[in-house]
């Protein structure tokens, strides 16, 4: 497998896992009735705290970290705040809560590489914040 | 000598290759070995840990290379042996080079200044020790100017910083800070990954 497929599948893998993580264990500890803000503020650092141990356990190792890092954060973030806002407002099940985390993890690392296509190369002096 | 800091990279020496080992040194080889291969002259490297940088060196060059942790440098001993030219590896913090003013032709960092605890003090001695006209070349990680990415390393770094690097540090701002003139700026991955090549001035003593 050549570099660059290694890691567009590792990048898709440990996006897909993150937020199906992030997803079922908000979904397991947020309950149909709770404050959905309360719900969207505790999922939030749950999820990215999930990020962060599959990262430095898992993925860092084998995929890179910042590379990997960003997109994840960003996927446990989402995935903890929305997943857990959805199953504090209505019945949902386990598998569309997944589900749901795992797409939101593939639609963060395409933001997430749209973004480095933009901003990628040489930087301006005023982005350098010089 | 900084204590803390060197606590902390002695105490990470260890486990340090089974972290960045395989994914980031792949992800990272052909920018580490294009940005190596100016290495040119009076050459001073820092901070070496524990040599994954070695194999993107350009063969027979003479290196002296600094890192604050003894015990990163003991796992480095097989790299720097397998180097094909020199490098003379020395425990050495940023902060208090034990070097005259003026002395090197170009300087490389490799992901440290994401870890100085005083960063603007230690390029500040990065200056004095190069020699005016000389090059500072560094391939680091820094903090991100664009939301959402930016509110996620700061609020990251705070446990980040207790286990190794911080994540949201201005380097590119403190070289210039330090005094030198950034000749080039090279994103990466988004504005977090970078290159910076920065002289210091020929007028400066």
């Amino acid at each position: 497998m050549s570099d660059r497929l290694y890691f567009l599948f590792g990048d898709i893998v440990s996006n897909l896992v993150t937020g199906a993580l992030a997803a079922l264990v908000c979904h397991l500890m947020v309950s149909l009735g709770w404050n959905m803000i309360l719900a969207m503020l505790i999922g939030m650092p749950v999820g990215m705290f999930l990020a962060l141990v599959l990262g430095l356990l898992v993925f860092y190792r084998h995929f890179g970290v910042n590379e990997v890092m960003v997109p994840t954060m960003l996927t446990g973030m989402l995935s903890g705040m929305l997943i857990s806002m959805l199953v504090a407002m209505q019945p949902v099940s386990v598998l569309l809560s997944t589900g749901l985390g795992a797409a939101i993890g593939l639609i963060c690392l395409g933001f997430c590489n749209y973004c480095d296509s933009l901003i990628r190369g040489k930087a301006s002096k005023s982005e350098n914040g010089v | 000598m900084d204590q803390i800091t060197k606590r902390k990279w002695d105490k990470a020496a260890k486990s340090f290759d089974y972290m960045a080992g395989i994914g980031a040194e792949k992800r990272w080889a052909p920018r580490k070995r294009a940005l190596f291969s100016h290495m040119d002259g009076e050459i001073l490297f820092l901070a070496l840990g524990t040599g994954l940088d070695i194999e993107f060196f350009p063969e027979h060059k003479t290196i002296t290379a600094i890192d604050i942790s003894a015990r990163m440098l003991e796992v480095a001993k097989p790299r720097i042996a397998d180097y094909a030219g020199t490098i003379n590896a020395l425990e050495m913090d940023v902060h208090d080079l034990d070097f005259p003013d003026n002395h090197f032709d170009q300087i490389y960092t490799s992901c440290t200044f994401c870890s100085v605890p005083q960063p603007v003090e230690g390029l500040k001695t990065l200056y004095r020790v190069l020699k005016p006209g000389g090059k500072l070349r560094m391939f680091e990680h820094t903090g991100s100017h664009f939301q959402p990415f930016k509110f996620m390393m700061d609020i990251m770094t705070p446990i980040s910083g207790k286990l190794g690097p911080e994540m949201n540090r201005n380097t590119t701002e403190n070289v210039s800070l330090a005094g030198f003139r950034i000749l080039a700026v090279e994103n990466i991955y988004m504005d977090i990954v970078k290159t910076i090549t920065a002289e210091k001035p020929e007028q400066s003593t």
